[in-house]
C-alpha cells in the first residue's frame, strides 16, 4: 500500500458495471514525507468517504478490488482503504490532517492548465 | 489506473482466436494541463469508445476482470470514459 494526496476527481458515466456508485478520486502519489512521487493517476474510492486534500493510504495491485463491497472482482488497480489521521515516524509527526498547504505545494509541482 | 487519450486503433487479422471480437487501441498518456506524453499503451476497449476520448485504463492482471477480457490474454483495458476533470475544486477539463 501507498500514500497519496487526493488532488481532485474524475466523472465518468460510461464505466464498467461493477464500478457503478464508485467515486473515481484523481491522486499524486507521495512519500512517507509527503514528497511527490511519480505522476497523478486514478484511484477508486469504494465508500465515497475521501476529498480533495485528504492523505489516503491506497492499494496499488490487482488486489485493490477487494476493497470494493461484495464478492465482486472488478477491473481495478488501485483502490482508497484508510484515510490518514497522521503519520509518526519515531519523533518526527511527518503528515497530519487538514494541512492544506500540502496540497497546494504538490498542486504547484504538477502541469496544471 | 491511468488517464490516457485515444489516439489510435490496431487493426490485427492474425491474432490469439481469444482476442476474436476486441478492439484494440492506441492510447497515450496525457498530463493534467491536457498534453499528450511519449508514453503509449496498446489496449482493449470494453466499454466502447471513440477517436480522441479522454478515458481510464486499467494495467496488470486487472484488466482480466470485465466481463469482455475474462480469461483472456489482455493486460491493458479501458473501463471508463471521462466527462470531467476537477481538480482541488475547479474543472480543469471537460468532454466537448
Amino acid at each position: 500500500m501507498e500514500f497519496g494526496i487526493v488532488i481532485g476527481t474524475i466523472v465518468a458515466t460510461i464505466k464498467d458495471p461493477s464500478l457503478l456508485g464508485c467515486l473515481l478520486l484523481l491522486i499524486q502519489p507521495i512519500t512517507e514525507k509527503a514528497e511527490k512521487k511519480g505522476d497523478p493517476m486514478v484511484v477508486v474510492d469504494p465508500d465515497r468517504n475521501a476529498g480533495t486534500g485528504d492523505v489516503v493510504v491506497f492499494v496499488h495491485s490487482p488486489d485493490a478490488s477487494m476493497a470494493l463491497p461484495g464478492d465482486i472482482w472488478a477491473p481495478i488497480d488501485a483502490a482508497v482503504t484508510a484515510i490518514v489521521d497522521h503519520v509518526d515516524l519515531g519523533k518526527n509527526q511527518t503528515i497530519k490532517a487538514g494541512e492544506r498547504w500540502r496540497l497546494a505545494k504538490l498542486l504547484a509541482q504538477l502541469p496544471l492548465p | 489506473m491511468l488517464l490516457v487519450q485515444i489516439v489510435g486503433t490496431v487493426v490485427s487479422t492474425l491474432k490469439d482466436p481469444k482476442l476474436d471480437g476486441l478492439k484494440l487501441l492506441i492510447s497515450k498518456e496525457i498530463e493534467l494541463n491536457g498534453k499528450l506524453t511519449d508514453r503509449y499503451h496498446v489496449a482493449v476497449d470494453t466499454v466502447g469508445v471513440g477517436q480522441g476520448e479522454v478515458v481510464v485504463l486499467v494495467r496488470g492482471s486487472s484488466a482480466r476482470l470485465t466481463e469482455a477480457t475474462d480469461k483472456k490474454p489482455v493486460d491493458t483495458a479501458i473501463i471508463a470514459v471521462v466527462e470531467e476533470i476537477e481538480v482541488d475544486g475547479k474543472v480543469i477539463w471537460k468532454k466537448t
